[in-house]
């Protein structure tokens, strides 16, 4: 008797480990839905074993340390990332099913910008439970390029936004010029 | 004597005393140091056989584990453009907060109001 009640505790626990965890891990998109026509696309998925391998990969150098921190305590990376080569080339409304798993729940959204000139809708959703953050969300619309992430797990913004420009990939500075416009190659 | 017949009998060829090269044989045979085998009959048959079965067998793990961690730099590389990705954007849309311009409409939502209104 007392054994059932020890296993029925540990499968309830484990649901609800399950729940929690799915929870913050959004469906995103079929690549199908929006790769057709991009130039460019990015389909990352990390979860929590392959985080562990990488972690086990990376040194106790600078750079190496500051990710492995930030990936400790993280259970996946799922980002897709697409660029198309002239405007309206993907349908908007496939971003729909996104926004509305991040309208409800335990997600709440950061910040969002939204820009008329450059046709561009960044949003950035938190996912909460209590004061304790569980995940973030991305969702970056613009004419020619689409980006989703979805990181699970406890996430450090600032620690985050310190990466961009490291190990070897330049700051691009997304919003420093209209996406229309071709970049001058340097005299 | 005139020199030329002096140097004549001087370098004559003059037979070997009886017995002289049996005595030089011998004398190598008794000095001459015990020449070493060949460094190929000195190693163990035994343990060349070791050897390559040693290798047979190893040869699976040691496939693994490159395997392994070929995956890990793989999975590593992933998390990196992952992280690269998830940084710029974070960075673009906090650029556009911070240094707000006057195309952008800017909606930044405070921790209580949660996104439920929909579309941003």
């Amino acid at each position: 008797m007392r054994q059932s009640i020890v296993i029925c505790g540990m499968v309830a626990a484990l649901a609800f480990g399950a729940s929690q965890a799915s929870a913050q891990q959004l469906q995103l998109p079929e690549m199908a839905q929006l790769s057709a026509g991009a130039i460019d696309v990015v389909d990352v998925s990390v979860d929590q074993a392959l985080l562990g391998l990488a972690a086990s990969f990376m040194s106790n150098g600078t750079d190496d340390k500051e990710v492995k921190a930030l990936v400790s305590s993280l259970k996946g990376i799922y980002v897709k990332s697409f660029t198309y080569g002239k405007d309206g080339a993907y349908d908007p409304s496939v971003l729909d099913s996104v926004r509305r798993q991040l309208s409800g729940g335990q997600w709440s959204r950061l910040l969002a910008a939204k820009s008329s000139a450059e046709g561009s809708d960044t949003a950035i959703y938190l996912w909460r439970n209590g004061d304790k953050p569980g995940g973030l969300a991305v969702l970056s619309a613009s004419p020619r390029e689409v980006t989703l992430v979805n990181i699970v797990g406890t996430i450090d913004l600032e620690q985050l936004r310190s990466l961009q420009g490291k190990f070897g990939v330049p700051d691009l500075k997304m919003d420093a010029a209209p996406k229309t416009a071709a970049p001058k190659p340097k005299p | 004597m005139n020199p030329d017949a002096r140097l004549r009998n001087a370098l004559a060829p003059v037979d070997p005393p009886d017995g002289f090269a049996q005595r030089v044989r011998a004398r190598v045979a008794r000095e001459a140091p015990a020449m070493p085998m060949p460094a190929r009959r000195r190693v163990p048959r035994w343990m060349a056989v070791a050897a390559i079965v040693t290798a047979v067998l190893a040869s699976p793990f040691a496939w693994r584990e490159y395997e392994s961690r070929r995956e890990a730099l793989a999975a590593k590389a992933q998390v990196l453009l992952a992280l690269q990705i998830a940084s710029r954007e974070l960075n673009s849309a906090h650029r556009k907060v911070v240094r707000p311009i006057a195309t952008t409409t800017l909606a930044p939502v405070d921790a209580g109001n949660s996104g439920k209104e929909g579309r941003p």
